[in-house]
């Protein structure tokens, strides 16, 4: 599943680091997060969108290459 | 002696489990992507026990004299190697950005298999003094070399499982 959480990160000027701190996991999870190479959650996609200030939907793309 | 190196062995062991869980936590590193990745080590960790369980079977049908203890011995390291090198592995490749970082990772992990699968079999034969073992220790390693092409292929399309 494509996302826009590097987008968004570098947008606030936030760090890798900094943003796995804000949804308590570690860096090299967002770094497998943001390389779509792992597809978090519910509750961590959640928490994702609470710390940008957006839906889970306006940072997670779900296409059809997901069906 | 092998009180020691059985209690020894896994006292140490457990101490660097904890050690390591420890460290990790502190760093936030056991996470649900923790979780995943060592979730699928563990099932992929079977299917290397499962290999170690057939080339020791095959050894036996050609009359090569183990004993329970060492076989059930090479069993559990095959199995816990598999389970340490795969998660690593997975791991690598869950973080890794740069493609070239990841390939030079999955290099020195299959070169650590296949070192330890070398070593593994030539203690072993030192131990029975069949040198055929050594010999035997080639099909692991064939496996292993065929898995390193095989696995970034099931890394990608496996890790997009997230829960």
């Amino acid at each position: 599943m494509k996302n826009k959480i590097r987008e968004l990160r570098t947008e606030r000027g936030m760090t890798q680091e900094q943003l796995a701190k804000a949804v308590g996991v570690s860096r090299q999870s967002v770094i497998a997060i943001e390389n779509g190479k792992y597809d978090p959650s519910l509750e961590l996609a959640y928490r994702i969108a609470k710390t940008f200030g957006k839906s889970i939907e306006e940072i997670f793309l779900f296409g059809e290459e997901n069906r | 002696m092998e009180y020691a190196g059985l209690l020894g062995g896994t006292a140490l062991g457990l101490m660097g489990w904890l050690l390591g869980r420890a460290a990790a936590r502190k760093k936030g590193g056991l996470d649900e992507v923790h979780r995943h990745v060592w979730r699928r080590a563990r099932s992929a960790s079977w299917y290397v026990t499962l290999i170690a369980i057939y080339v020791l079977l095959a050894l036996g049908l050609l009359d090569v004299e183990i004993g329970l203890v060492p076989a059930l011995a090479i069993l559990m390291l095959v199995h816990l190697a598999g389970w340490s090198v795969s998660g690593a592995w997975f791991m690598a490749a869950m973080a890794e950005g740069d493609p070239a970082e990841t390939r030079r990772t999955r290099l020195l992990l299959a070169a650590f298999i296949g070192i330890a699968i070398l070593t593994g079999f030539a203690i072993v034969s030192a131990l029975t003094g069949n040198w055929l073992f050594f010999l035997f220790s080639l099909v692991p390693v064939f496996f292993s070399t065929l898995l390193m092409h095989v696995a970034p292929r099931l890394t990608n399309k496996g890790n997009r499982s997230g829960t």
